[in-house]
C-alpha cells in the first residue's frame, strides 16, 4: 500500500534543477552527503528517486578541488597553506575582496579599474591643457602618465574581472 | 502517549540544491548592484549633511529636510551595506 508520504511525493511533481547547478553533497565521492551516511530511520524523508547522482555528469560541473584531510609538510605552498585549496569566507569579506576595499591606493580590486580610468582621463585633459599653454615637450609629462594609468587600468580589469570568469565558487542557496 | 519530536534538517527533500556552484565573476555581479546603491547612498548622505549644515547660515528653513534627508540616505546606506555584510558563507578554490 502507498504511504501517504510516497503519495505526496506522487503528487508533487520534482522541481526540475537549473542548468550550472551542483549537488555536491550528493557526489558520488562525497559519501552520501555532507551531513553523513542515509539513515535508514528517516527513510521517510529521504527522496525515492536517484538521490545519490540525481543530475547527469557533465563537463561544466566537474571542476578539480583539493579538499585536504590531514594538513602535513607536502604539498605546502610557502609552508603556510596547501596548494589548491578551498577557502571560506563569509559574502561581506569576498565582496570586500574583490572590491579592495579599504586600499584605495593600491591598485588591486574592482575599485582600482574605475580609479585608473578616472586619472588616465584626467591627464589627457591636462595634456591638452599643458600642450596648448606651455607646449608640446612639456605635455609629454602628462602623456606619459595617461599611458601608464590606462595600461594599469587594463591590468585591474585583467586580473580583477576577467580573472574572476574562470574561477569556482561555491554558495550555499 | 507522549509524542517525541526530534528536531532534524533534512536536507534531502529541498527543493532545490544546497549548495550552487557558479563562477565567482558570477557571484560578484549579482551583489555588484547592491554595493553601487551603498556608495550611491553614502554620497548622497554625506552631501544631504554638508548642504544641511551649511544652509543653518544661508536659507535655515532648507536645512532641517536636507538633514532628514541625510538620515534617510544613511539607514538605506546601512541597509544595502547589511545585505552584503550577511553571515552567508562562500567557498572559493585557491
Amino acid at each position: 500500500m502507498t504511504s501517504l508520504t510516497e503519495a505526496r511525493k506522487m503528487l508533487t511533481p520534482r522541481q526540475a534543477e537549473k542548468a550550472g547547478d551542483t549537488w555536491l553533497g550528493t557526489k558520488s565521492y562525497a559519501g552520501g552527503s555532507w551531513t553523513g551516511p542515509i539513515n535508514p530511520m528517516m527513510a521517510d524523508n529521504i527522496r525515492s528517486d536517484n538521490t545519490q547522482n540525481p543530475m547527469p555528469e557533465s563537463n561544466d560541473n566537474l571542476v578539480p578541488i583539493y579538499l585536504p584531510a590531514t594538513l602535513n609538510e607536502k604539498g605546502m605552498s610557502g609552508g603556510k597553506e596547501p596548494v589548491n585549496t578551498v577557502k571560506v569566507m563569509t559574502r561581506g569579506e569576498y565582496m570586500d575582496k574583490c572590491m579592495g576595499k579599504g586600499k584605495f591606493h593600491g591598485d588591486t580590486g574592482v575599485n582600482a579599474v574605475y580609479k585608473f580610468y578616472a586619472y588616465a582621463w584626467v591627464m589627457v585633459a591636462i595634456t591638452i591643457i599643458v600642450a596648448f599653454l606651455w607646449g608640446p615637450y612639456f605635455a609629454a609629462i602628462p602623456a606619459f602618465l595617461a599611458g601608464t594609468y590606462w595600461s594599469e587600468k587594463e591590468v585591474s580589469t585583467a586580473w580583477d574581472i576577467q580573472w574572476l570568469k574562470s574561477k569556482m565558487l561555491v554558495h550555499m542557496s | 502517549m507522549t509524542e517525541q519530536l526530534m528536531m532534524t534538517t533534512v536536507l534531502a527533500e529541498s527543493k532545490q540544491p544546497f549548495a550552487r556552484m557558479r563562477t565567482r565573476y558570477d557571484y560578484l555581479m549579482s551583489y555588484f548592484p547592491m554595493w553601487k546603491n551603498h556608495l550611491r547612498f553614502r554620497t548622497a548622505m554625506y552631501m544631504c549633511a554638508l548642504l544641511g549644515g551649511a544652509m543653518l547660515f544661508i536659507e535655515p528653513l532648507a536645512s532641517p529636510f536636507l538633514l532628514a534627508g541625510a538620515a534617510y540616505f544613511h539607514e538605506r546606506m546601512q541597509q544595502a551595506r547589511a545585505l552584503i555584510e550577511s553571515g552567508r558563507m562562500v567557498m572559493i578554490g585557491n
